[in-house]
């Protein structure tokens, strides 16, 4: 390789912005685009896309069926990314991976997957700050089947009140769920301390982590989960897969909550018997080409390494906690400790609501997410109908913050005038 | 861009809305909440010989949700409930469209078309008028029972 192209790669690696075409489109303003919703999606690498594509040009068919070349390489695919994400996120072998269509699906199916163990008056231990992906599933089983439903508190800077939990969790407790990181508050749980007070009582822990993984390093022995669901479109990765971590005992537990082709053993036209752990979770025609883009999302956080993904989304997080209060009246949801928290910080402006300010955020090529964030009842209880959320990548950078703050001023001018 | 989304007549319902005492004698009334944000509202109708004799607009909203509202209920005093349908349905119309009706037949509200441009916004705009639809349509439905 010449000296130039030398530098050229270089420059390309130390700059992931350049990985990512999304960011280099000029948004209608003309203005360059400033991504700042990557709680909600991440934006893809070319080389991530590159993979998706490349499966679907040359090794697309359909896994598990067919005895020809194509289908047999899309088995490969599948199984190695599945081996693959066994090892990164420390699952106990590829077992204990079931791939989804992203984390909500994850969880119904942990939900609905329990519904014939569980009892009238059986207790489902959750926390105020829960997404609707895991606060909504539990309500609908709860309904059908008669369970109580008890929330851990949040204070008033948006952490969890853990001297609660010995009120909260106890011999009718069956499931705790919580998430990882509350992608509306951003606090970081301590999930191995609440998994200790779940097994203490044992009920089975289940761990929300669409924020958390691919933002930091995440290990679900480390964590003490039982189960664990996390999206590939949020670390980098396709949209159109999920994975369900689990202890393989813990998936036997598990009803499967779609039937048909793939999932079975043996069928007749009376019974039917289900495949072993994973594949009975995984009903149809799995979406292959999404894992092997995700096979090479996961190269690609490796090979920045993600203690380092978590100290550049500190980084730009303490920037937002530090430019955002600076304007006037806007207050910033959550801990403001920037080492509590993951790469997010959703804020309030009492002078333009997040709709109105999202969209002339938007008109300058800033997008921000606005709304409630598919938190209802966590906006409810922090007596607010809506906020506004900046959340980081790998990409974002702290002149990113300062368009946001840009942004935010000249939006108040529009409803000043 | 944002002049054309954000007009004066907007931003003027937005800081100081109309219609938001509570009325003396309601007897229509409906709640609407956009789910896509939120956003909460609540009306109010009294309703007499067919006609909106005084209605009250109140929620939690953007700007251009609260001045949508604002702006409906101002022109909906005094029409008949049949008026006010044709009203909204001019209003979503020219939402969905990006075309203005002919003159004088929104008044003040003609200033949403601009929400034509921005189809996540027509939610925003909609929420008031389509509760306000709603209020109407059980107050009706009532008094077509009573009358059966």
């Amino acid at each position: 390789m010449s000296a130039t192209a030398d530098s050229a790669r270089e420059r390309y690696l130390s700059k992931p912005r350049l990985r990512f075409p999304a960011l280099s489109r000029l948004t209608p303003s003309g203005r360059p685009l400033v991504y700042l919703d990557s709680a909600a999606t991440s934006l893809r690498p070319e080389e991530v896309i590159d993979a998706g594509c490349q499966f679907c040009r040359m090794h697309d068919g359909n896994p598990h069926r067919g005895l020809h070349m194509l289908s047999q390489e899309a088995t490969e695919v599948l199984e190695e990314t599945r081996q693959k994400v066994a090892e990164w996120i420390g699952a106990p072998g590829a077992k204990g991976v079931v791939f989804t269509r992203n984390t909500t699906a994850a969880l119904n199916l942990v939900a609905r997957g329990l519904e014939h163990s569980l009892q009238p008056g059986d207790e489902i231990v959750l926390t105020e700050m829960e997404h609707h992906a895991n606060l909504v599933p539990w309500i609908t089983l709860a309904k059908l089947k008669g369970l109580k439903l008890r929330y851990i508190p949040i204070d008033q800077n948006g952490e969890l009140v853990l001297g609660t939990l010995e009120e909260l969790i106890g011999p009718k407790t069956r499931v705790v769920s919580v998430t990882h990181i509350s992608n509306v508050l951003g606090t970081i749980n301590p999930v191995r301390d609440i998994a200790r007070a779940a097994h203490r009582a044992g009920a089975l822990m289940v761990v929300d982590a669409a924020q958390s993984v691919g933002h930091m390093p995440v290990r679900f022995g480390e964590l003490g989960a039982d189960l664990l669901a996390f999206s590939a479109h949020k670390c980098y990765g396709p949209t159109g897969l999920g994975v369900l971590v689990g202890k393989p005992e813990v998936l036997e537990r598990l009803d499967p909550l779609e039937t048909g082709g793939d999932m079975i053993e043996f069928v007749s036209y009376e019974e039917a018997t289900w495949a072993p752990v994973p594949h009975r979770f995984e009903a149809g025609t799995p979406n292959a080409a999404a894992a092997a883009a995700f096979s090479r999302a996961i190269d690609f956080m490796e090979g920045f390494g993600l203690r380092a993904i978590e100290q550049h989304g500190r980084l730009v997080t303490s920037y937002a906690l530090k430019r955002l209060p600076s304007i006037p009246g806007v207050r910033v949801l959550g801990p403001l400790d920037p080492d509590r928290r993951g790469a997010l910080v959703s804020f309030v402006d009492p002078q333009v609501h997040p709709h109105d300010l999202a969209t002339l955020l938007d008109q300058n090529g800033i997008a921000v997410r606005a709304g409630h964030h598919c938190a209802q009842p966590l906006h409810r209880r922090l007596g607010i109908p809506a906020s506004t959320r900046a959340s980081f990548g790998i990409y974002s950078e702290p002149a990113d913050i300062d368009a946001l703050v840009e942004g935010i001023l000249e939006a108040r001018k529009v409803f000043l005038r | 861009m944002s002049d054309d989304l954000y007009r004066d007549v907007i931003l003027d319902h937005h800081r100081h809305p109309r219609c938001t005492a509570p009325l003396k004698h309601p007897n229509a009334h409906s709640s609407g909440m956009n789910p896509a944000c939120g956003d909460e509202v609540s009306v109010n109708l009294d309703i007499r010989e067919g006609a909106v004799r005084d209605i009250q607009v109140q929620g939690k909203g953007c700007a251009i949700s609260t001045a949508a509202g604002s702006m409906f209920a101002d022109r909906v005093k005094g029409m008949t409930t049949s008026e006010l349908k044709a009203l909204a349905a001019e209003v979503r119309s020219m939402l969905t469209s990006g075309k203005a009706p002919g003159p004088d037949v929104l008044g003040d509200l003609e200033a949403l078309l601009g929400v034509s441009r921005f189809p996540v916004r027509v939610k925003c705009a909609m929420l008031p008028i389509a509760t306000a639809l709603d209020a109407v349509a059980s107050f009706e439905d009532d008094n077509s029972e009573k009358a059966s």
